[in-house]
């Protein structure tokens, strides 16, 4: 048996019946289609939980100030709680021992002067601890140090893309003005990889949009009242994973003692989320493999039909095929070959198709798709798979033609 | 003639066709003795078991009893499997029909054959244009089923029945499908190619084969009625 020939004669006969091939095929197409992009989206989740763990680390726990509304800040004022504070944060320090490192973080709302940019910048207030927490790491300058915050010095450190948008004025040694506040730029930061996400479960901050002030030298509100809530988010890290869970539950119940049971914040574990969001993801792509298996079955049902099709039409060929020397086994390969073709060829259209979807669900859902050459291999061989269990029976049936007969059908 | 210089020895062939609960007895007992080089003719009216007989000897079918030695094999217990293999190997079919695959050329269709067996692709299409040539469609080697005349498709049936060089050509009313003009032009093909060596069967109406034939066995109702020989 020569193979490229009969994978030739495949095609021409293929080739014969265009349209019917091309419906015929359809069914596998989608299937195909289903795959690739469930098997993109599903990657490209995959990716961004990595990436993810990379940023926040699995060991680390995030406390945030819920926002609560005016009634809401009325009750928990009642319950003499401020939000969260720096006394929460020194308290944490001191009972729980398995945190490594603990970092505050006050988001201030307060414009920038010399900002001309439409995108506002981030003025965030932290400790001399965040730049070892988040593992910033300092272009020119220095970073915010334990002094600045004892002695409330006015000092700032700008993200990398910040000191640049400010050209003359981002420079170590120039000044920034926030509200009515005079602050001296002491460091700039290195650029950091930041990619905007959407189907991230974890909002990530973009540092090169950040300017570091003290914690503590930030201005007041209007009213000179202090705002609800000294900060924004505690970023804390434990020593081990396995102490992620304990830990999280003891910040949890020391903070609600200290806020007099209201829980006005909220403990994010981001292994938690990333948990959740890989939950999220099996539960879409069950849906997507049903989708891809029904198609499957149907394509399947399809190929068979279009098989038995050309069998029933081209019965005098299999005899006048037998007749000049074909063993039963040349005619069964040849029809398997002819719907493995199709099916392959449906395969090919699909992963083109496929490919295509997953450009789009990046474009318009935002949604991060990683194609690999795994999942356009499988694709192409569970397309292959159906081409030969549904071919098989045509197959079979064709070559238990007898001969003498088959070349006597009108 | 000593049997194993014969290229067709059948003894007894009988062939019964079970339908349901009726039995059809195709073949009666049949004898037929072919040597290399013959050309024998067989005749007689529809339905006497000619093409019954022609499919036996072809290995299409399988006597239900009675021995027959192809070249000297007994192909009358072999596997289907093997029946395929002398096939390819040993015979040539030519039918009333034609029977070429209308979406390849000639030379496909003449080359056909040897996608089941060992040659390589550039032999085999050696060995088509050289058959090609032999019954004179070498102009035509390119064209569809479609685009030739009836004379011209059966002389590329007769090329593909030819091309692997087999021991017997196995016509089946070759003519039957072609005017008279046509008809005399394939008889005389047969003829130069029988001079040429090869041996043939010729399933026929016509006594204008017949009187070609060296040989002429007369079915009727599945029985041998008499041969003549010519020679």
């Amino acid at each position: 048996m020569k193979w490229r020939q009969v994978i030739n004669d495949a095609w021409r006969a293929l080739l014969r019946h265009r349209l019917r091939s091309l419906l015929s095929t359809l069914g596998i197409v989608f299937a195909v289609v289903a795959v690739v992009a469930m098997l993109a989206i599903a990657e490209g989740a995959k990716r961004e939980i990595l990436d993810q763990i990379d940023i926040l680390g699995t060991n680390s726990i995030i406390v945030r100030t819920l926002q609560l509304t005016e009634v809401q800040q009325v009750a928990a004022r009642r319950h003499l709680s401020h939000g969260l504070g720096l006394a929460d944060v020194i308290s944490l320090e001191r009972t729980i021992s398995t945190i490594s490192c603990i970092a505050p973080l006050k988001e201030v709302k307060a414009s920038l002067s010399a900002s001309k940019s439409q995108n506002p910048f981030e003025i965030l207030a932290i400790t001399a601890a965040y730049q070892s927490a988040k593992g910033l790491e300092i272009g020119q300058g220095r970073f915010i140090c334990e002094a600045d915050i004892f002695q409330k010095n006015l000092v700032c450190v700008l993200g990398h893309e910040v000191g640049t948008l400010l050209g003359n004025d981002g420079r170590v040694g120039g000044v920034l003005r926030l509200e009515n506040r005079t602050y001296h730029i002491v460091g700039i930061l290195q650029e950091r990889q930041w990619r905007h996400s959407k189907s991230s479960a974890l909002t990530v901050r973009n540092y090169n949009r950040a300017v570091f002030i003290p914690i503590g030298t930030e201005v007041m509100s209007a009213h000179g009242e202090k705002e609800f809530g000294e900060l924004s988010e505690i970023w804390i890290r434990v020593v081990r994973n396995e102490n992620v869970q304990a830990s999280a539950a003891a910040i949890k119940r020391i903070l609600t003692q200290r806020h007099g049971g209201v829980e006005d914040f909220q403990v994010i574990v981001p292994q938690e989320l990333l948990n959740q969001a890989q939950k999220t993801q099996r539960i879409f792509n069950i849906v997507l493999g049903c989708i891809a298996g029904i198609s499957l079955l149907v394509g399947g049902i399809g190929i068979m039909n279009t098989m038995l099709a050309s069998v029933a039409e081209r019965t005098r060929e299999i005899g006048i095929r037998r007749a000049i020397g074909a063993t039963r086994m040349h005619i069964i390969l040849q029809f398997l070959c002819e719907s493995i073709v199709l099916t392959i060829t449906g395969g090919c259209i699909g992963i083109l198709l496929g490919i295509g979807g997953a450009v789009i669900i990046t474009k318009v859902a935002e949604w991060r798709t990683v194609l690999t050459v795994w999942s356009i291999t499988t694709s192409i061989v569970m397309a292959g798979c159906v081409g030969l269990v549904s071919g098989l029976y045509p197959a079979i049936r064709a070559s238990r033609l007898d001969p003498a007969r088959a070349l006597r059908h009108e | 003639m000593n049997t194993r210089e014969r290229i067709v020895e059948a003894r007894g062939i009988k062939k019964v066709y079970e339908m349901g609960p009726e039995r059809v007895e195709a073949l009666r007992g049949i004898e037929i003795s072919i040597q290399p080089g013959e050309f024998v003719g067989i005749m007689g009216p529809s339905g006497s078991g000619k093409s019954t007989l022609m499919h036996i000897l072809g290995c299409l079918e399988k006597a239900t009893e009675g021995t027959y030695l192809l070249g000297g094999k007994n192909v009358s217990r072999v596997s289907d499997h093997d029946l395929s293999l002398m096939r390819a190997n040993q015979i040539g079919f030519v039918f009333q029909t034609f029977n070429l695959i209308p979406q390849y050329s000639v030379l496909e269709n003449v080359a056909m054959p040897f996608l089941y067996r060992k040659e390589t692709r550039n032999e085999a299409g050696r060995l088509a244009e050289r058959a090609i040539e032999r019954v004179g469609l070498s102009a035509r080697c390119h064209h569809k089923p479609s685009e030739l005349s009836g004379g011209e498709m059966q002389r590329a049936a007769i090329a593909r029945a030819l091309a692997v060089e087999p021991l017997l050509i196995l016509a089946d009313e070759p003519t039957g499908n072609l005017d008279s003009e046509t008809s005399k032009s394939i008889i005389s093909l047969f003829y130069e190619l029988n001079k040429q060596g090869t041996t043939l069967i010729v399933v026929t109406h016509e006594k204008e084969i017949a009187s070609h034939c060296q040989t002429v066995y007369r079915l009727n109702d599945g029985q041998m009625v008499d041969d003549e020989g010519s020679t």
